[in-house]
């Protein structure tokens, strides 16, 4: 059996996760994420005026403001989706803002969830998982069968590997989405308001998934209208309007006591409904 | 037992036991029917019919029975008077029928030029085989460049579909034909109608792809770019697969067209089932060839557009 070179070391690592490739070292104290001076502009709209922000290691960062105050849009700039027009976004330590910076390897180091799940329709929940871990990174078929196995039975959809996208719930559907941005073995994870087209019913199974991922460590920024889910999760709140953050801090301390008035006035707004 | 019953109610009929009072009209009209089949033909038929309707008027009016007898009785009627303008429109047309079979039918022609188009028709579906596949690849490339991130293909691509699209098929073909060989390129008469066809069909089956990719919402590209994916693997893993499925049934209608179109080639001079069909009329001096043409081609493409309906309702549920 002459496999490729790597093939053979893969066959060597045999305790770690197999498809741990190029995890970058990041030292103790270093953010995971820095965003500098952050603008984004829509043609003549300012979606972003100036974010700065660092998100260190293992913290959950809950992202929560009005609609078109910039929350998502932010979001969309730290992987690329959306260019910045001024200022720098580091991923352990690489710019994405930079041309020369190769955004599909920091991509594969960030994961993404999306409001409306984007599931591929065409793939089966599991092929859904394996695409990009096969096709990205070149493990092997049976390889990313048996991680992405493992991460629907984590999400709590193993029996529903081999649906296909039409014929589970929202909620499935959203548990698969964060099972496929798993498989990618990701240091950060994005959540663009992942609950907001779902039925009522079904938000929970969702948030419940992402509580565990919050336990187990991951880093994750988290932009959502889920008060709730903000105080029990969330290391960390920010609260956005109009392209720049208004307040930044426990989200006990950020509820409790918001310090300003624009701050005040939303909370006052949704909390009164609780 | 059941003899006491019935004796019983002997006194007192019972409706069941009643006789039933079968209207007249319904038993006149269905012998009528029957004697319109036999030995009365046309006045018989009409009899029966008008009678029928008697009938069953006064069953829905009174308490007459035998609207079963009636409505046979009608329909041996109408039956009758088809077979009857049937059997004079066969004997008035006799001449003209045999003038015709002679024509479009001609069983001597049929014998000899038949399998001479039959084997011209499979140089058509060569044509159009091998031409699909060029289109198909071609097609797509054009539509991956006509929606690239470089202006300069999306213009050259543009300027290419819109001169396609604005110009009559057969033009075409002659100006690749005999530009072609103007130009040095020796090509045979079967590789000048691919590429004929090709550039043609191209450009059409370009927009249909470029219309597919376009309808897969931009979210797909996101979730597979957010993943690490270039745009080629997004392209090819994630938007095509879906795009193509989509634009599968119109695809197979240009398939469909470009069959029929084939035949344009003829004018270059490549021996297909028209050229074959239309030379073979010419020897025997009846349109019979070319109708075995028609036969060929539509032997291949009602299947095909059956086969189109199939793949849309198929298309359809898996959605």
């Amino acid at each position: 059996m002459l496999g490729t070179s790597r093939g053979d070391s893969r066959e060597e690592t045999d305790t770690s996760p197999k498809y741990e490739t190029i995890k970058m070292e990041i030292k103790p104290g270093e953010p995971l994420v820095r965003i500098e001076g952050l603008h984004k502009k829509f043609g003549d709209f300012e979606a972003l005026k100036g974010i700065n922000l660092e998100i260190m290691p293992q913290q959950v960062v809950v992202v929560v403001g009005p609609s078109g105050s910039g929350k998502s849009t932010m979001l969309r700039c730290i992987n690329g989706l959306e260019q910045a027009t001024r200022g720098k976004i580091f991923v352990e330590g690489l710019d994405v803002t930079h041309r020369a910076s190769d955004l599909n390897k920091i991509r594969e180091k960030v994961g993404m969830v999306f409001q409306s799940f984007n599931l591929f329709p065409h793939l089966t929940a599991i092929k859904n998982v394996t695409l990009a871990p096969i096709k990205v990174k070149g493990v092997s078929a049976e390889e990313a069968n048996r991680k992405a196995l493992e991460l629907l039975d984590k999400v709590g959809l193993a029996e529903k590997a081999d649906a296909f996208p039409a014929h589970l719930s929202g909620g499935q559907q959203q548990r698969v989405a964060i099972a496929r941005a798993l498989a990618m073995d990701p240091d950060v994870m994005l959540f663009d308001e992942v609950t907001s087209a779902l039925d009522p019913e079904l938000v929970s199974e969702v948030l419940d998934t992402m509580k565990g991922l919050a336990v187990e460590g991951m880093t994750m920024v988290v932009v959502t209208h889920e008060m709730g889910f903000a105080r029990e999760v969330g290391d960390r709140l920010i609260f956005m309007d109009e392209g720049v953050v208004v307040e930044d801090g426990e989200p006990e301390e950020v509820f409790n006591n918001p310090q300003h008035p624009r701050t005040q006035e939303f909370f006052s707004k949704i909390l009164s409904h609780i | 037992m059941s003899e006491e019953a019935l004796e019983l109610r002997d006194g007192e009929p019972v409706s069941e036991f009643e006789e039933k009072n079968i209207s007249g009209w319904a038993k006149a009209s269905l012998i009528m029917g029957i004697l319109g089949l036999t030995f009365l033909p046309i006045v018989g038929g009409v009899l029966a019919i008008v009678f029928a309707r008697i009938a069953k008027k006064q069953i829905l009016h009174t308490d007459f029975e035998g609207d079963g007898l009636a409505t046979a009785g009608q329909t041996l009627g109408i039956v009758s008077l088809v077979l009857a303008a049937l059997v004079l429109f066969y004997f008035l047309m006799q001449h003209k029928l045999k003038d015709f079979v002679a024509d479009f039918f001609n069983w001597d022609t049929i014998k000899t030029a038949w399998p001479e188009v039959g084997r011209a028709f499979l140089t058509t579906l060569e044509v159009a085989l091998v031409s699909e596949v060029c289109i198909l690849i071609t097609g797509l490339i054009v539509a991956m460049l006509r929606i690239s991130r470089f202006r300069t293909f999306r213009w050259i691509t543009a300027i290419y579909i819109d001169i396609i699209r604005g110009l009559p098929l057969i033009l075409l073909i002659f100006i690749i034909y005999f530009g072609l060989s103007y130009l040095g390129l020796n090509f045979t008469r079967f590789q000048a109608g691919v590429v004929s066809l090709t550039v043609c069909y191209a450009a059409y089956e370009a927009e249909i792809f470029r219309a597919g990719i376009e309808s897969i919402h931009k979210g797909q590209v996101e979730a597979s770019r957010s993943l690490g994916m270039t745009y080629l693997q997004s392209m090819r893993y994630v938007v095509l697969p879906q795009a193509i499925r989509r634009v599968i049934p119109p695809l197979s209608n240009e398939f469909i067209m470009l069959t029929k179109d084939t035949a344009l080639v003829a004018f270059i001079g490549l021996s297909e089932a028209f050229l074959v069909g239309k030379e073979a009329m010419g020897r025997y001096a009846n349109v019979t060839p070319l109708v075995g043409v028609a036969l060929f081609f539509l032997l291949v493409t009602i299947p095909a557009m059956q086969g189109v309906r199939y793949l849309e309702r198929r298309l359809a549920r898996g959605d």
